[in-house]
């Protein structure tokens, strides 16, 4: 056993001391002076300098930068977005306010596009941070995404999000979804598919578009 | 004599180990630190709370994954050679996150949503491009930088018909049109411009560009079919 293990030992240090040697080899190609390379141009002999004058156009090119033009058409005001890096969730209190929209909003309607604020009405008194913001008060809402519908029944997805009242930063997500056809399409598109591939029909049923009615109430929560 | 062996022997068998974890922890394990902070500060930044993490792959692919279950977002090593600046690794990690985020969505936690993402997942694919701008503009990236990692990464198919993602061009000038409806400062004030990847994407969305334009102009609400 000794043996063995003193034979282990002795291998180990012949291994190690290898290494060491290895590495101080390393080091000193490291430390090395480089030889200098000179960047010395090659001329290419079929490019003579009579070629070079009769065909100056066609050799030297300026580089040529694309112009983004659709620059030129913004018409909405160009301000820097805000971001979030100093925070501090340590001490968060959780929030939660009731809300209505004032109009019905639906991805139906061709005018909703992503950045547009829409207006709800606050049905209680909220007191965020030692403000009392009273009931019926209008808090905006930006619609932050609208993501179409899909095959197989998958529907519209809507998030609106930044609500504010006044200059009062509001957190919070509301998300809202539209007729999850999928349930049914997807069962009936897979049972189908047995009898000569008549579930390929149910592929191309998409989803129903997101709809708030004005009627509907809605709470949203946040820490802060 | 044995017990005076046997020490010896353990403790040099600690040293090597220890050797070995410092060695393979400068390479990888700063991508690792590097990837892992971008992912966290988008999530606080971004107040998103549900629980992610964020891992580095051996594999060669030019792709990120996120795994719906485990709710781990994977970065492939054979994306990293593509990456330049931070921006670029942050718009693929937000990008991610979008999916993470939607992976908890629906009921029972999002239990389904795995399938149904894979049932529409174009669709899915719009909506994180979308997120992950949000999120990078929350947590101080530019935007912009999603487009320009894109044109590097992104191949271009014949068609999207069969594909589960959607035509690189198209989702290219989707992501354009987004920046361009919701951040124009970054257009604005693009530092991007004379990258040589954007000049490129400037170059071959210019039909695109000029369907947004028209547009733009007669102030159409119409939704555009990018080429």
């Amino acid at each position: 056993m000794k043996k063995i293990i003193l034979s282990y030992l002795i291998l180990f240090f012949i291994t190690s001391s290898a290494f060491c040697l290895e590495d101080e080899l390393i080091n000193y190609i490291q430390n090395a002076k480089k030889p200098v390379i000179k960047n010395e141009n090659i001329d290419d002999f079929l490019i003579t300098q009579d070629f070079k004058k009769t065909n100056k156009n066609k050799i030297i090119h300026k580089a040529h930068n694309e112009v983004d033009f659709l620059v030129n058409c913004i018409d909405t005001k160009i301000e820097k977005p805000n971001t979030n890096l100093k925070y501090n969730y340590e001490n968060n209190q959780k929030y939660s306010f009731k809300i209505q929209a004032i109009n019905n909003i639906s991805t139906r309607n061709k005018t909703l596009k992503e950045g547009q604020f829409v207006e709800f009405k606050l049905l209680e008194d909220f007191n965020y941070k030692n403000t009392l913001i009273r009931k019926d008060a209008i808090i905006k809402g930006k619609i932050e995404n609208i993501s179409q519908n899909g095959t197989y029944g998958i529907p519209y997805n809507l998030t609106i999000s930044n609500f504010k009242y006044n200059n009062i930063a509001l957190d919070g997500t509301l998300r809202i979804q539209g007729a999850n056809r999928a349930i049914w399409v997807y069962p009936c598109a897979y049972l189908t598919s047995m009898f000569f591939g008549m579930g390929l029909l149910f592929i191309p049923i998409k989803g129903g578009h997101a709809k708030l009615s004005k009627r509907t109430k809605r709470t949203i929560s946040f820490f802060d | 004599m044995k017990k005076i062996l046997f020490l010896t022997f353990i403790i040099l068998f600690c040293a090597t180990n220890a050797n070995a974890y410092t060695v393979s922890h400068t390479k990888d394990g700063e991508m690792q630190q590097l990837i892992t902070s971008i992912g966290f500060k988008i999530l606080n930044a971004n107040k998103i709370p549900y629980r992610t993490i964020f891992t580095l792959s051996d594999k060669k692919a030019i792709n990120a994954v996120t795994y719906l279950n485990t709710r781990e977002i994977r970065i492939y090593k054979g994306l990293l050679p593509y990456i330049e600046k931070e921006d670029e690794l942050a718009a693929i990690i937000a990008h991610e996150i979008g999916h993470a985020v939607e992976s908890y969505q629906g009921i029972f936690n999002g239990a389904f949503s795995g399938l149904k993402m894979s049932l529409s997942p174009k669709k899915y694919e719009y909506k994180a491009d979308k997120d992950g701008i949000d999120y990078m503009v929350k947590a101080g990236y530019n935007p912009v930088a999603m487009i320009v990692a894109g044109n590097k990464i992104f191949p271009q198919y014949n068609g999207d018909m069969l594909s589960t993602h959607p035509l690189s061009s198209r989702r290219l000038m989707t992501i354009y049109e987004y920046i361009y409806n919701k951040y124009p400062y970054f257009l604005a004030n693009n530092e991007y411009i004379n990258n040589v990847y954007y000049q490129n994407f400037l170059l071959t969305s210019n039909e695109n560009r000029q369907k947004l334009k028209e547009k733009i102009e007669k102030k159409s609400n119409k939704r555009l079919r990018y080429l």
